[in-house]
């Protein structure tokens, strides 16, 4: 071969590689970055974070307009929609108030949102820390990266009918919780309710921003196991006092109520003391499609 | 900008290709030069281009000092080639080193006579050596004084502007007369700058980042390090900046080479030496010569005799003042010694005629202390590097993998991780270097399908934003 030929192989190769992929990506476009994402129903295949990133930009603010922005507790909690809004649930395992602010400033640039879902965890508030580089994840990763191929291959072995046992989000951002059952009660410690003063400014800000654009907030104390949280009520009742009081004004549905105390007392309802197995998640759903309304017509 | 952008892969550097091939067409006889400078300034000013006054007035200075070097008296001469070294080091010192020194003298630390830290600018230590080997060189008129418009250019040319290799003006400055040339560097050398970039980025942007995972685990979980976890984890980090380092200048010699420029090569196996001697023969070989010959030589000859404990001290000397120069902290200074004493212990063993030792265990020894000293370099203050040490000899837990276990659990990235650090120990070890490789080099369909793969893959982790950046842009 001479080296003109060499040279002319090689870039040729890669320059038809790199199309290749791009075309597929165009194809797939599991992030609807690409292509107009109005009407598609898009499922999220590994890298949850990564990829709810991704479908910020264009798909949620293009399809929905309420959110549930929280945490793992959260996360597979199935909801369409809720007073007449279409749900996305932006919520993240073991994402916090910096990471949600990233997620969803992004959606709010393009969209319009009737009403927002706070879960007020202290996981959320714990800390500011970015996981996953996702705070310089560019929209050019679309095109071909890691997460894009996982997210082909998802999507061939799905065509292939072929299961594969790895979480993955339904089209309005319901995560699949992979969690071993194992529901051990302890005594938490003070560093599990630590406030961290960025984390918690993110999570101010976030609220601001919604109601900034004429969105209804509503909170929501997620339902933990019961003697999970008498041992340690006082910690739960002074975080939520405590968070309260910096986080704007708005309804809220305490699940941790007396109201509630059957559901939370049955194990058969979680996975561990904070995650829902599908049936209690189920249950919350239906709860929240009840009260949301309520919550709202009350606070008018 | 970094090598292993998308910017510079797919912007800067084919537009400065093809602007100089356009201008070999020019009838001004130096317009390729001029691209070459002005695409030179342009590099070294995109991130901070308030620095850039800085590398403009030390190519200044520097031009000037040589010619005055050159057009003095005798007697003289002496006198401006020391002003000269004054004014580099000195220049180094305020933006590296002021406060480093002050800080460790008690009573000024305690009154808080710090002054501002200053950003330095990005390359500072890497074009200061350069000068410094410059102003040598005309002294000992090795080379004249040349022009300004070649000066700057020898000293500002950007694939080594920021890490290196340091070059000597008399590889370089005559390599001008090519550039200027009518010809455009042959397909074949193309082909080869293709080639070396490729592995360089390979190097750099999937083993070397797959390295630094593991480093950087086992530096945030010093405290449950087992003794075999801590000398792994240790050897990551060696890894880690060898194929960071190595891989940059691979992509600098290439790019260097696709203007018709050689830049001198900086690696060559450095972790298969079987003793630190050769070690320092192998690794970041820039900067060895320069040791070598602007520090270690004149330390020697300003003693009356050279026998072998004036050479030691020249050694350790030399070495001290080489860790330093990586940056201004005791754990760089303690990377010296360390080098330092076993380059000594080395040097006598071999003037005593001790017994010779088999290859597997001069290895062994050699990479040991190559660990012991990246721990050093690797630890942000001393503090760290001192909690690192005792796991490295613990009798307590010694085959642990607890660390190991957690540090590479499960998912998909963690597989493509563990898979490069296979192939960055099988390369690193048993593998011919990329300086070989390149010497080698034929337009092969073997080679077209690595280069194309290694560019593929390479292209592929930089796009899923898992990439850092150089360690070295850090000195």
């Amino acid at each position: 071969m001479t080296a003109r030929l060499w040279i002319i192989m090689t870039f040729s190769t890669i320059a038809a590689v790199v199309g290749a992929s791009a075309v597929i990506a165009y194809a797939v476009d599991p992030y609807g970055i690409l292509r107009d994402p109005k009407g598609r129903e898009l499922t999220v295949y590994f890298f949850e974070l990564k990829a709810k990133y991704l479908v910020n930009e264009r798909y949620v603010p293009a399809n929905f307009d309420g959110l549930i922005i929280g945490p793992s507790s959260s996360a597979n909690w199935d909801v369409s929609s809720l007073a007449g809004a279409r749900i996305y649930n932006e919520s993240i395992p073991g994402g916090n108030a910096a990471e949600e602010q990233m997620l969803v400033k992004r959606a709010l640039d393009k969209g319009h949102f009737k009403m927002a879902v706070f879960v007020l965890d202290p996981s959320m508030t714990a800390s500011h820390d970015i996981n996953e580089g996702v705070d310089a994840t560019k929209n050019v990763e679309a095109i071909g990266s890691f997460h894009l191929f996982a997210h082909e291959a998802a999507f061939a072995l799905h065509a292939a009918h072929i299961k594969f046992n790895k979480s993955d989000a339904s089209p309005n951002g319901k995560l699949v919780l992979n969690l071993a059952k194992r529901i051990q009660v302890a005594k938490l410690g003070t560093g599990q309710f630590n406030i961290d003063r960025d984390g918690l400014n993110d999570y101010r800000d976030l609220i601001q921003s919604l109601q900034a654009k004429g969105a209804t907030i509503i909170y929501v104390a997620p339902p933990v196991y019961e003697p999970q949280y008498k041992f340690n009520e006082a910690a739960y009742k002074t975080y939520l006092d405590t968070i309260r009081m910096y986080l704007p004004p708005g309804p809220i549905i305490n699940m941790n109520g007396p109201e509630y105390i059957a559901f939370r007392s049955n194990p058969d309802n979680y996975l561990d003391c904070w995650h829902l197995e599908p049936q209690g998640a189920s249950t919350v759903t239906t709860l929240l499609e009840k009260l949301v309304p309520q919550a709202i017509s009350s606070s008018h | 900008m970094n090598f292993n952008s998308f910017g510079y892969i797919f912007l800067f550097l084919p537009v400065v290709f093809f602007i100089c091939q356009l201008a070999r067409r020019l009838s001004t006889s130096k317009a390729p030069q001029i691209c070459v400078l002005l695409a030179s300034m342009f590099f070294y000013a995109w991130s901070k281009p308030e620095h850039l006054a800085y590398l403009l007035g030390s190519i200044l200075v520097n031009w000037q000092i040589a010619r005055m070097i050159a057009n003095a008296a005798p007697q003289r001469r002496k006198q401006f080639l020391q002003a000269g070294l004054v004014l580099n080091i000195g220049f180094l010192c305020v933006f590296k080193y002021l406060n480093f020194f002050i800080g460790n003298i008690p009573y000024f630390a305690h009154h808080k006579l710090l002054v501002p830290d200053l950003a330095f600018p990005l390359g500072i230590s890497f074009f200061t050596l350069a000068q410094i080997m410059y102003l040598v060189d005309c002294y000992e008129e090795l080379i004249l004084p040349s022009s300004l418009f070649d000066h700057a250019t020898f000293v500002s040319f950007f694939p080594y502007i920021i890490s290196g290799p340091i070059s000597r003006a008399k590889r370089i400055l005559h390599q001008f007369s090519t550039l200027n040339a009518a010809a455009s560097p042959s397909a074949e050398a193309v082909a080869r700058a293709m080639f070396l970039f490729s592995l360089g980025l390979i190097k750099k942007v999937v083993l070397a980042d797959a390295f630094s995972k593991a480093a950087d685990f086992g530096f945030s979980n010093i405290g449950s390090l087992s003794t075999i976890e801590a000398w792994c984890l240790a050897s990551a980090y060696a890894l880690q900046l060898y194929f960071d380092f190595s891989g940059y200048s691979d992509m600098a010699i290439a790019s260097a080479l696709l203007l018709g420029i050689e830049v001198p090569r900086n690696f060559d196996a450095p972790l298969r030496s079987l003793s630190i001697i050769e070690f320092w023969q192998r690794w970041h070989i820039s900067l060895s010569s320069f040791i070598t010959t602007y520090l270690y030589t004149p330390i020697l000859r300003s003693f009356q005799r050279a026998t072998l404990a004036t050479a030691a001290i020249a050694t350790l000397l030399a070495m001290t003042i080489a860790g330093l120069w990586h940056g201004p902290a005791w754990t760089f200074v303690i990377f010296g010694v360390i080098h330092g004493v076993g380059l000594v212990i080395n040097q006598y063993w071999k003037k005593k005629k001790m017994p010779v030792l088999p290859d597997w265990l001069c290895w062994l020894l050699t990479f040991a202390l190559l660990d012991l000293g990246f721990v050093f370099f690797r630890s942000p203050d001393l503090h760290t590097a001192l909690l690192y040490l005792p796991h490295l000899f613990s009798w307590h837990n010694v085959f642990g993998v607890a660390n190991m276990r957690q540090m590479n659990g499960a998912g998909l990235m963690v597989g493509f991780f563990l898979l490069a650090q296979a192939c960055g120990i099988v390369a690193a070890f048993f593998g011919k270097s990329s300086d070989e490789l390149t010497r080698e080099f034929k337009p092969t369909w073997l080679n077209y399908a690595a280069t194309a793969a290694c560019a593929l893959i390479a292209f592929l982790y930089l796009n899923s934003n898992v990439a850092k950046p150089f360690v070295y842009f850090a000195f």
